[in-house]
């Protein structure tokens, strides 16, 4: 019922909470939303007393509780919603971010995001967040084997998208 | 959340870029949701020391969520693609929940 | 090396990740030496592994750093007391009906008034029961549908 006495220390929760909302922002695009996922998803990890008993890597489980939490919110935006957030995504980027616009990564970014969440996701687990591919397994809820293939397809789709400017 | 990504819901008369060809008529859902007597308590008790009381205000979103969808549903039934007009509405019943009733004119848009 | 490139595209991938077995590896090795559409595609994604490794995304402030963190361990008490309060209720209500409802049935001395035991009216002694009786068999049956109904809730997620 309380939380367990193996509570993970502040340090290593700021830093879960750092990973997660890299993770959240990058399938939900809005702040805010990502900051709630990630918070619902540190009261959960807290609670259910599970931090250190985990036999996998702890971080693997928090970033599946934060994408399940994403996914919930996606599904919960009404189709309005997804009109505002992909205007909001085309438009005014951070200030910081702004000067990378015109480069490869501002590109890449935008295909990143026009492409389907599944595909975007993994290729994110991968590449931005460095998982393993049996922690890439355990965050999405997949068997191991299936990791390899699934994320060359997705590989592959973005490189035909940026096809123009890998030259 | 059921899918409501084919239809379009506006609290106006009118959704601007699209016309109506036709009326389908009034569409509506309602619910009255309670929570837990422990949430109760914890609300109660925020009487004593003040500010939002979250356990409720969760109780009237959820309320909102399922009275649009089953009002949704009830237009896909129909065979509509958008409402207009939505408003909601509460009436008493029973303490400690949250009634809520979304209504509607079901619409043919394009 | 006759190979298919398209078939070996994927492993291609996995050489890049370092989740290849030792003789796949291997394999790889040799096919990129020899075939220029597959050292093409090896570089391609070289690059685009680069560039997503680098890009940079939207970041929690400082404040809302320690603000989260202060608040996920923060709600563990409202929990248990929410248990407590809960069990206590089951208790009084629960058990002290039963307690009571046998009182009354055995008709026992505490409904005492004056010098003279009046006996309870057979309707009461006979009625309570079965109303508490009754009225708990529905709090079991509204607990067990809502438990069900819980499983498939989808609106116990809804933000506010």
């Amino acid at each position: 019922m309380t939380a367990d006495s193996h509570l993970p220390s502040r340090d290593e929760l700021e830093a879960l909470s750092e990973s997660g909302f890299a993770l959240a922002i990058q399938l939900l695009s809005r702040h805010e939303d990502a900051a709630d996922v990630v918070q619902d998803s540190l009261r959960k990890l807290v609670h259910s007393g599970r931090y250190k008993a985990q036999k996998g890597s702890p971080l693997a489980w928090f970033l599946k509780v934060v994408r399940n939490g994403a996914l919930d919110t996606l599904r919960q935006r009404r189709p309005n919603d997804d009109e505002a957030v992909a205007r909001l995504a085309a438009t005014a980027p951070a200030p910081d971010i702004a000067v990378e616009r015109e480069e490869l990564a501002g590109i890449m970014r935008r295909q990143l995001e026009a492409m389907p969440v599944s595909q975007r996701e993994i290729i994110l687990l991968r590449d931005f967040h460095d998982l393993s591919y049996t922690e890439i397994a355990e965050v999405l809820g997949i068997a191991p084997g299936t990791v390899m293939s699934r994320l060359h397809r997705a590989r592959n789709e973005l490189r035909k998208r940026m096809k123009k400017y890998l030259k | 959340m059921s899918d409501t990504n084919n239809i379009i819901v506006v609290t106006t008369p009118d959704i601007p870029g699209k016309n109506v060809i036709r009326t389908l008529g009034l569409v509506r859902g309602n619910t009255i949701r309670a929570r837990h007597v422990g949430k109760d308590i914890m609300a109660g008790l925020r009487n004593l020391v003040g500010g939002e009381v979250t356990e409720y205000a969760k109780l009237l979103s959820e309320s909102r969520e399922q009275a649009l969808d089953r009002m949704v549903d009830q237009a896909k039934e129909l065979g509509a693609n958008a409402i207009i007009g939505l408003q909601f509405q509460t009436s008493v019943i029973m303490g400690g929940a949250a009634e809520m009733m979304a209504y509607g004119t079901a619409v043919v848009v394009e | 090396m006759k190979h298919d490139c398209q078939e070996t595209e994927p492993l291609i991938s996995g050489y890049l990740d370092g989740e290849l077995t030792q003789s796949d590896r291997q394999r790889v090795d040799l096919i990129l030496e020899d075939c220029e559409q597959c050292s093409l595609a090896f570089a391609e994604m070289k690059k685009l592994r680069k560039g997503v490794g680098s890009l940079s995304f939207d970041q929690l402030t400082e404040t809302e750093k320690s603000n989260m963190t202060k608040n996920a361990t923060s709600g563990a008490g409202s929990n248990l007391g929410q248990f407590l309060a809960i069990t206590g209720l089951i208790l009084v209500y629960g058990v002290g009906a039963c307690w009571f409802c046998w009182e009354v049935v055995t008709d026992a001395k505490f409904v005492e008034t004056g010098e003279a035991k009046h006996k309870l009216p057979m309707f009461i002694r006979l009625g309570l029961p079965t109303l508490t009786g009754g009225v708990g068999i529905l709090f079991f049956t509204v607990l067990f549908q809502r438990l069900k109904a819980a499983k498939t809730d989808k609106y116990t997620d809804v933000q506010i």
